[in-house]
């Protein structure tokens, strides 16, 4: 009968594809090398040195490699845009006074040294900052790098009108001067902490660059000019960016390519695809749900440092209400044992083993990495036992279908992320479960990231407060100064009279507010790093942010490049002075 | 027909406006808003309010409505709020690409569906009409972003092509990336993303080809020319097709305002720098300078393609007056 | 474009010269479906589907939102046939949880834009005159602006109330997808409408002293009622595919709720070395749309009264 063959024939078709499908699934096993190579190491520590990751002696010169982005750049103008493309892009063609080092130290670029208080760099207040920089130093367009520029990009930066994103510390200099051309000395008006993360990378703008007020039309906004390692040659918006070596780079000899090429490519689906078959040579930002396939695929290497931050879950401790009063407390959250009966509950272990595949950490507190690491705090550990017996103390008692009551009123918290995120979706189902097991009924309820993390006439619930949990990741960078004031400080509980507030757990504590204000005039990095692990361990011990898990930095390469290791504080092209080819 | 193009195009404004309108307040009622896009823990809130009146976020909505439509009436577009450009600029950037797409893998749809409607419809319930139906509801029966990713797994990924070693088939993109301009080149990123297109733009072509045929056919002009014995090839090609096609005509008339939007999802997986994306990342980020030009763009081709669809009507039959 | 609508003779929207006796019709209508041989393969494959959407998770009484950690990304075997996801969730049970909400989604939008649509297209064509016009001109402005902006649009709005039946799950996508999507369906019944309103039958019911009401739910209505189901047909699988894109770009509905769009957004990262996850799903989808279609174009060729010259002769 025709109607059958025809099934048939659809049938047979459908078995091709899922035959194919299944051909591809199960790997080579003749030639899959080893892809925990080293370079795959996880602990920043052993990515510390650079050196040792096998660049080998004299790399080949020459060639070409693609890096897929599914991010597309909007600007390369660093003062004018946020996105974490830009960075990547930025840090192959720019460099400033110093820079991270995967360990978290920081060590001169164009700077002769890092300044510091015994170096005569920082003066003894801390208000004023000498930096030499290093002689016969040049942009890629020939011009030299001098004193002028950094005060030039100062000034720029302070332009109003021109939609600078940050002025975060420039705002506190008073001068900028230059003695001489290689001297810069930067005077601020109060004491600023971070003050080594200012003149970095692309904040430093050659002064052809143009008068600051028309910084919108800037040529420089689409071919930013840098003393970095790599020019931009041409910018296809959406397509690619293709970048040539700057031949007057300060390092003679480097780098070993001809040309970068950073190609967009949307669909991270896609882009792993790409690496499968070679038609790209590195894949940035990775997934750990990546981590399986990219484990199977032959010549495919994988870099994950760990970063510091991480997923976290934010517990409203105010009431649920739009606009929320922060002074009236939340219907559950407000009891403490009830929230560390949460962080007792959720087993972070098998969220990181299941969904992370162990490319992650359990997340301990704010400051779980670099020169800040707050070492004395631990993760909360899995106790489903001591959850519910502090759930039993807080008068939650297990009704007929498991869920707790208390006074007749259930136990039943929304809890919600940035949609479209697949690790968090899953990682939620997890901890809903985690949670129902104790008694806790969450209920999941998600929406776009621009709501979620939106501002406040934008509606965004986690400022207005009409919210129970809210969970995403957010870091507090290489110095913690601003992310510690922002998350903890009784000012910045966001209100109607106080918008643009970040204290979203609305955490209020005279404690936490006179160790802030201890720690912004400090200049002893070391006494303002016992502050902050004080403040950390307030909040540890309140349980109003529950630290998930500590995730990685995970970029994904093919064996051929050579030279290849991310940086978790800075970015996937951050040694791209170093690559080679095979 | 001069008085009767100026009338619509004047009666075209009030709805142009409506749209306009519609669109900005509903922008507005999301949360969110553009500079969510800036929130990272570096930003400080100064830094929030600061952009916010740079921007000009902060005047009301209305009158942010009519700044935006002075401007326009002016020829002013507007500049993006998040890359600072002109939105013309980041119009013009792609609208190329996404229209060299959309209408190679329209044209290599009609080229496709016109044969095999007719043919279905001469042949109404045979194997061919059978086999002509299952391929028209193919592409419209799968997610488009799933085919897309089994296209590139196979034909990137699995099949190598013989003589260098490397994929059959670019991943992406629209040309080879530094490489001169090479036809050669142009083609192979071009057939998975217009197969895929092709395959969607199937279904409604083959089925309204084949049902403006079937109506032609059962026409009394038709069996009248059967009848005086021409025979069957000529009545269908020189009579019946022309007149088949007008309900056709009437569906191009309606996607031709499509070709210059851009099929976002073939472009997100393709990795094609077309409009799709543009509009897609406009409302992603809420630029809404460049979501309004975008939208704006749309209408007046609606309003265009709707005149055009009307006059080639009245050219392909004549009953049809302008008046 | 105003015009334009009144010219076109939408293959969709044929008119039916007279009321024929019901029986013949009916009996000439079945004789042409089973003619249509893709058709009769859709409705078979419809008929399993439902059963199975219906009985599986009866049977099963599997908790399609429990997960097995332990038990993640497995291939096919006699424990899951179709395998495990990646919180190892059994994905044949998922496939027909999903399926419900999946098939939800298409059945309960496509009665949304058929109501809006048909009571919009009734009204216009009936009435005429302002009234035609006012809806005919919102009609159009509703599908000037794409859709896929005003599904985006939407989706993010009802995900910002607080209400939870609102957000999240299906039934904001059924609202929103039903809403968006009533337009053509509006048009084509008030094609329908226009041609019959003056025929002898409506006439006839008028001067007996019957009400508007009346005669546009029972007398026009069921004369318009072909081309209605065809277009009714194809709009639920076209929900299917669109629920599916939303998910792709990650504004379907939210996990851990299953539908097929969702877990076929899923397994895309994982397509490669558990091809089982985006293959079921994937086909599921296609199979299921196939056959709509094929049911729809069925029904087309069947009540379409072009076709009974054909059959007549």
């Amino acid at each position: 009968m025709k109607t059958q063959s025809q099934i048939q024939k659809m049938l047979g078709v459908l078995f091709a594809i899922s035959l194919i499908l299944t051909a591809c699934a199960t790997p080579a096993p003749t030639s899959a090398p080893a892809t925990s190579a080293p370079a795959a190491t996880v602990a920043p520590a052993a990515t510390s040195a650079p050196a040792a990751t096998a660049v080998p002696a004299g790399p080949k010169k020459g060639g070409k490699v693609t890096l897929a982005v599914w991010q597309s750049p909007v600007t390369l103008n660093g003062l004018l845009g946020t996105q974490t493309v830009m960075s990547v892009v930025l840090n192959l063609v720019t460099e400033g006074m110093t820079e991270v080092q995967p360990d978290g130290t920081r060590v001169a670029a164009l700077a002769k040294e890092v300044p510091t208080v015994q170096n005569g760099g920082v003066s003894a207040d801390g208000k004023t900052i000498t930096y030499k920089l290093k002689e016969k130093l040049v942009f890629s367009d020939g011009k030299p790098v001098e004193c002028e520029d950094f005060k030039y990009s100062w000034q720029a930066i302070m332009t109003p009108n021109v939609g600078i994103v940050s002025t975060t510390g420039y705002s506190s200099i008073e001068t900028v001067d230059c003695p001489d051309p290689l001297t810069v000395v930067v005077k601020y008006k109060s004491f600023f902490a971070p003050y080594l993360t200012l003149f970095n990378g692309s904040d430093l703008i050659p002064r052809s660059a143009g008068d600051p007020k028309g910084m919108k039309d800037w040529a420089h906004n689409r071919k930013p000019v840098g003393a970095g390692a790599f020019i931009i040659e041409e910018w296809k918006t959406d397509e690619f960016i293709r970048l040539k070596r700057n031949d007057k780079y300060r390092e003679a000899g480097k780098p070993y390519l001809d040309e970068v090429v950073v190609r967009i490519v949307p669909s991270s689906e896609v882009a792993l695809q790409l690496v499968a078959s070679g038609e790209v040579d590195i894949m940035w930002n990775n997934t750990e749900a990546d981590i399986p396939q990219l484990e199977k695929m032959a010549g495919v290497k994988v870099s994950a440092p760990l970063q510091i931050g991480g997923e976290r879950l934010f517990l409203n401790m105010a009431e649920n209400k739009d606009p929320s009063d922060p002074k009236k407390p939340h219907a559950i959250l407000s009891d403490v044992k009830v929230r560390q009966a949460i962080a007792y509950g959720i087993n972070k272990q098998r969220i990181i083993e299941k969904l992370l595949n162990n490319k992650a950490k359990p997340g301990s507190s704010e400051l779980n990495a670099g020169y800040f690491e707050c070492k004395t705090i631990q993760a909360y550990p899995y106790d489903a036992a001591k959850a519910k017996s502090l759930l039993d103390e807080a008068g939650w008692k297990p009704g007929a279908d498991g869920i707790r009551l208390k006074d007749g009123v259930k136990l039943r918290l929304k809890y919600s992320t940035t949609s479209g995120n697949k690790l968090r979706e899953d990682s939620q189902v997890l901890v809903v479960e985690d949670m129902k097991a104790i008694g806790i009924d969450m209920f999941i309820e998600n929406a776009p990231s621009s709501v979620v993390i939106g501002t406040w006439d934008g509606g965004s619930p986690r400022r207005h407060g009409n919210f129970d949990i809210i969970m995403y990741t957010t870091n507090a960078g290489i110095d913690p100064h601003s992310q510690m004031v922002n998350l903890w400080s009784s000012a910045n509980i966001p209100s109607v009279d106080n918008k643009g507030g970040l204290n979203y757990t609305r955490f209020n504590n005279p404690k936490a507010d006179d160790l802030l204000k201890q720690a912004s005039g400090e200049p002893d990095p070391a006494k303002r790093r016992d502050m902050y692990c004080q403040l950390a361990q307030m909040t540890y011990d309140q349980a109003n942010m529950i630290y998930l898990y500590q995730r990685s930095a995970i970029d994904s390469y093919r064996d051929r490049l050579l030279g290849f290791t991310s940086n978790a504080w800075s970015n996937t092209a951050y040694n791209a002075k170093e690559w080679s080819l095979k | 027909m001069g008085k009767y193009i100026l009338r619509r195009l004047l009666q075209a404004i009030p709805l142009v406006i409506l749209i306009s309108m519609t669109v900005f307040l509903l922008m507005h009622l999301i949360p969110g808003g553009p500079l969510a896009a800036y929130e990272s823990p570096g930003i400080t809130a100064e830094d929030l309010e600061r952009l916010k009146h740079e921007l000009g976020l902060d005047v009301p909505i209305h009158i942010q409505y009519w700044n935006w439509l002075m401007a326009i009436v002016r020829g002013n577009w507007g500049t993006s709020i998040v890359s600072g450009r002109p939105v013309l600029t980041e119009i013009s950037e792609r609208i190329f690409n996404t229209l060299y797409l959309s209408i190679v893998a329209f044209i290599g749809s009609l080229l496709i569906s016109i044969p095999l409607g007719v043919t279905s419809a001469t042949r109404q319930y045979s194997k061919i009409d059978n086999i002509a139906t299952t391929i028209a509801f193919f592409g419209q029966s799968i997610p488009i972003f799933w085919m897309g990713l089994i296209l590139i797994i196979i034909f990137n990924v699995m099949i190598k092509n013989p003589n260098t070693g490397g994929p059959l088939l670019p991943g992406g993109g629209m040309s080879t990336i530094g490489s001169d301009f090479s036809f050669e080149d142009r083609l192979r990123h071009l057939i998975l993303p217009a197969s895929v297109l092709i395959f969607f733009n199937l279904g409604t072509h083959v089925r309204y080809t084949r049902s403006g045929m079937l109506d032609v056919l059962h026409q009394d002009y038709i069996r009248t020319a059967r009848a005086k014995g021409l025979n069957k090839r000529t009545v269908i090609l020189k009579h019946a097709l022309r007149n088949s096609l007008l309900p056709l005509i009437t569906i191009i008339g309606l996607e031709l305002p499509g070709l210059f939007n851009g099929a976002l999802i073939t472009e997100t997986i393709f990795s094609w720098p077309g409009m799709g994306r543009l509009f897609f990342n406009s409302i992603d980020r809420a630029d809404y300078s460049v979501m309004m030009g975008v939208l704006l763009m749309n209408a007046i081709m609606i309003v265009l393609s709707g005149l055009l669809t009307d006059i080639v009507y009245g050219f392909l039959n004549p009953r049809i007056r302008f008046d | 474009m105003t015009p334009q609508a009144k010219l076109i003779s939408d293959p969709t929207s044929s008119t039916l010269a007279s009321m024929p006796q019901e029986r013949t019709m009916r009996e000439l209508v079945w004789n042409r479906f089973r003619q249509h041989r893709a058709a009769l393969l859709g409705v078979s494959l419809l008929t399993i589907i439902i059963v199975l959407t219906i009985f599986v998770p009866l049977v099963t009484n599997y908790d399609s939102l429990k997960t097995n950690v332990d038990h993640i990304r497995e291939a096919p075997s006699a424990q899951n046939i179709f395998g495990t996801d990646e919180l190892g969730r059994d994905l044949f049970n998922r496939l027909w949880a999903g399926a419900r909400i999946s098939l939800m989604i298409g059945v309960a939008t496509m009665m949304i834009s058929v109501m809006i649509g048909t009571i919009m297209g009734a009204v216009a064509g009936y009435y005429g005159g302002a009234v035609d016009n006012v809806l005919m001109r919102f009609t159009d402005f509703m599908l000037s602006i794409p859709q896929l902006f005003l599904l985006l649009m939407f989706a993010q709005l009802l995900r910002t109330t607080n209400e939870p039946a609102l957000s999240g799950g299906p039934f904001p996508i059924i609202l929103i997808i039903g809403v968006l999507s009533w337009m053509g369906i509006a048009r084509l019944v008030r094609g329908e409408f226009l041609a019959l309103r003056s025929k002898d039958f409506v006439e006839a019911s008028r001067a007996l002293g019957a009400t508007d009401a009346r005669l546009i739910f029972r007398h026009i209505l069921p004369n318009a009622a072909s081309s209605l189901i065809v277009a009714a047909t194809l709009r639920v699988g076209a929900a299917i595919i669109t629920e599916s894109t939303l998910s792709f770009l990650g504004f379907g509905v939210q996990p851990p709720t299953p539908t097929w769009g969702n877990m076929l957004k899923n397994a895309q990262a994982q397509m490669t070395y558990a091809p089982w996850t985006a293959i079921f799903p994937g086909l599921a989808i296609f199979i299921t749309v196939l056959a709509i279609n094929y049911v729809g174009d069925g029904l087309r060729d069947a009540l379409d009264p072009r076709t009974i010259v054909k059959t007549q002769k």
